[in-house]
């Protein structure tokens, strides 16, 4: 915009004039057309851009940048044209485009991201705890379950042999069934033992009642004896019993009555047929058909038998003059924690050398016994 | 703890701590003092007796060359940075308690504090205007570089990805920096400034006219007819000195074109500092710099055709801001402001 572009009338009233900053454009534009002299050739001589001062003159002040820039401008400006630098600031200044920017930071700096602080954060923190928790408690339950499964294995071998009953002493060979039933705890036990209905580690006082529980069968359903290794999970080609020296006659399996309903189908299963499939090596009796492991012990031995498939077949402390029979598909990778505690290992009924077994040197013995199963 | 609850009593402050004058923006307020920093001490006579403190601020220069033996006239302050730590001290003690009025309890205020720096100060000068400012009694001493509080004072844009260009001629110091993204590029510190024009004086009228005149003169002298550029329009001022030859005052007068020779040698030094920045400047802001021009803050900026003499002499827009002898104070206000918001990572605040 030029000065020929005003109206006349808006010329002859400097105060409207004083209050637009077209009106301070164009008093500019006025002066330098006074002079005689183009925006452009302005420009090269005042080393500015030519746009810039056509943003001047047109009043254009927003397009020049902050409000001091535009006071820089219009103060050279007004020097070159001769006008009163003092009066065209103070024009610009009643306009009111002085403000001072606002002041911002170029990059915002966010509130450290400290996770507590956020919701989000709280909950990656719950979360992070929960995966922990989780695979902790997967750790536990699987240290427990082997534990567990460490343990029990002994005891059911001491239920099976009697001697947690009645200690670490061995039955009497040949005791009849009768004597047994009616008086005698220690050949109770075996008895009851061989029905895999009693608790395996009840101490002797609580135990020494066989009589009256098979005397009396209402008695028995009062007293569900928790099943230390469930029967059903034997499985067919693997098996191991671990026998007394010598073995009781189980008299009392038969006649006893099972009411209850945990305790009886179990005891039918290990009575009447062999044990039905399962992943966990269980006490029952061994088909014969399959090769044979017998490891007798003389000391208390820690035993670890793996059958072909890398399965284990025994595992656990062997408790001194026991007998563990091992069966399944060879050969058995077998390891003994204390060697010389073995008083003799039979395979198929024969005996393994000594030399095989018995380390040259410490306790730990680990060898291969049988050739690969025809299974 | 007692100073956190002092502190509800105490508004933030923004102190642009000069060589020649201390200004104190208070948050939302602005602007509440202006005093030269300058201390008088009152010395007792008897032997070994202690020192006190007799005025500070305008008082105190009212005092400036004018004392008895007993009374010492103390600037503390020296090309920017503390000369005298003790008095400074105090000074800054009188500046905090004279800005806050008497609230009902009459705590001592303990405020945060941002303090401007020059941008050549080393971390000894730094540390030692840090420690001034919390034996005064601050809460928090936050430290900002002067140009870039002189930027934002002024009104330049200075978080834009363009160079801003500004020039800050304080009393003891003149500092020049190129400004982009809220960062200090390139900036520069010249030993030069008002007092250095004062001496000028001093030693132009000694030397043409073998008459010494005071400091408070020569400033005079500077403030009514200095100019830093030739001007058709010639001032003329009457001034009284001491006659080195005859021992007695005389009256004599000069006028802004010896006045103008006299700051030459300041001026060149002020000039120089300009054109190295610019040499020193990336192309990409110096392009920048030369579009949008510099900028002119602090008590230098004042004297007459200043903004002429660096527009002759680098061919670039010069511009004065608006209130320069406020600018650092204000603009320090305004960054402290933003610090609740952001933090103190921005800015080069330290």
């Amino acid at each position: 915009m030029s000065a020929q572009d005003i109206a006349p009338d808006k010329l002859e009233s400097p105060q409207t004039f004083d209050d637009s900053p077209e009106a301070l454009g164009a008093t500019l534009a006025e002066a330098r057309n006074r002079l005689g002299l183009e925006q452009r050739e302005v420009a090269t001589r005042l080393g500015l851009n030519p746009v810039l001062i056509r943003h001047l003159e047109e009043g254009a002040f927003g397009a020049l940048g902050a409000a001091v820039y535009v006071r820089g401008y219009l103060s050279r400006y007004a020097r070159f044209l001769d006008l009163s630098e003092q009066e065209i600031l103070e024009r610009h200044k009643r306009l009111g485009m002085n403000e001072l920017p606002p002041l911002r930071v170029a990059r915002p700096i966010k509130p450290q991201a400290r996770m507590k602080d956020t919701v989000v954060g709280w909950f990656s923190y719950l979360l992070v705890f929960a995966i922990i928790g989780g695979v902790g408690w997967q750790g536990y339950k699987q240290v427990a379950d082997h534990l567990e499964s460490a343990d029990d294995l002994p005891p059911l071998l001491r239920a099976l042999t009697g001697n947690d009953r009645a200690g670490l002493a061995l039955p009497k060979p040949e005791t009849p069934p009768d004597s047994a039933q009616n008086s005698a705890p220690q050949s109770a036990a075996p008895a009851t033992a061989s029905t895999d209905t009693q608790p395996l580690a009840k101490p002797a006082a609580e135990t020494a009642k066989p009589t009256a529980q098979v005397e009396s069968p209402s008695a028995t359903p009062a007293k569900p004896a928790p099943l230390a290794v469930p029967t059903p999970e034997t499985t067919a080609a693997t098996s191991i019993t671990t026998i007394a020296l010598p073995m009781p006659k189980p008299a009392a399996v038969p006649e006893t009555p099972v009411p209850s309903p945990i305790s009886s189908p179990q005891t039918q299963v290990v009575a009447e047929q062999p044990a039905p499939p399962a992943s966990e090596p269980v006490a029952t009796m061994t088909p014969s058909d399959t090769p044979q492991l017998v490891i007798a012990f003389s000391q208390d031995c820690w035993v670890e038998v793996k059958d072909a498939n890398g399965q284990r077949v025994a595992y656990g402390i062997m408790k001194a003059n026991t007998v563990n029979t091992v069966s399944g598909s060879g050969p058995f990778s077998v390891t003994l924690g204390n060697a010389v505690g073995v008083s003799e290992i039979k395979l198929n009924g024969k005996p393994v050398e000594q030399s095989v077994y018995i380390p040259r040197r410490g306790t730990v013995s680990r060898f291969t016994l049988g050739t690969p199963s025809p299974l | 703890m007692l100073k956190r609850l002092r502190g509800i009593f105490s508004s933030d402050l923004s102190i642009d701590l000069g060589t020649a004058n201390t200004l104190i923006y208070k948050r939302g307020e602005g602007i509440v003092l202006n005093e030269p920093s300058v201390v008088a001490i009152y010395q007792d006579p008897s032997r070994g007796g202690p020192r006190t403190i007799a005025a500070v601020g305008a008082e105190a220069k009212r005092m400036l060359g004018r004392t008895p033996n007993n009374l010492t006239t103390i600037r503390p302050l020296k090309d920017g940075v503390i000369a005298d730590f003790t008095v400074t001290e105090k000074m800054l003690q009188y500046f905090i308690k004279r800005v806050h009025a008497r609230k009902l309890l009459n705590f001592s205020p303990s405020p945060r504090v941002l303090i401007c720096v020059p941008c050549g100060s080393t971390q000894v000068e730094r540390r030692a205007i840090r420690d001034s400012a919390l034996n005064a009694g601050a809460r928090e001493v936050f430290l900002i570089q002067e140009p870039m509080a002189a930027a934002i004072g002024a009104g330049m844009p200075v978080d834009e990805a363009r160079g801003s260009m500004v020039l800050d001629i304080g009393g003891g110091t003149s500092e020049v920096a190129i400004i982009s993204l809220n960062g200090i590029v390139y900036s520069a510190s010249v030993r030069v400034g008002g007092d250095r024009f004062d001496e000028g004086i001093i030693n132009y009228v000694r030397r043409n006219f073998g008459i010494l005149i005071g400091e408070p003169t020569a400033e005079r002298i500077k403030h009514e007819i200095g100019c830093a550029y030739p001007s058709s329009e010639v001032r003329e001022i009457e001034v009284k000195g001491r006659n080195l030859a005859e021992g007695v005052p005389r009256s004599f007068s000069l006028n802004s074109n010896e006045i103008l020779e006299a700051l030459q040698e300041p001026l060149s030094g002020i000039v120089d500092a300009v054109k190295i920045a610019l040499e020193s400047t990336p192309p990409e802001l110096a392009a920048d710099v030369a579009e949008r021009g510099i900028v002119l803050t602090g008590g230098g900026a004042l004297l007459r055709d200043v903004d002429r003499l660096i527009m002759e002499e680098t061919g670039l827009t010069v511009t004065i801001a608006e209130e320069p002898l406020t600018c650092v104070a204000r603009g320090g206000g305004r960054v402290l402001e933003l610090i609740d918001e952001h933090g103190t990572n921005f800015f080069f605040i330290e």
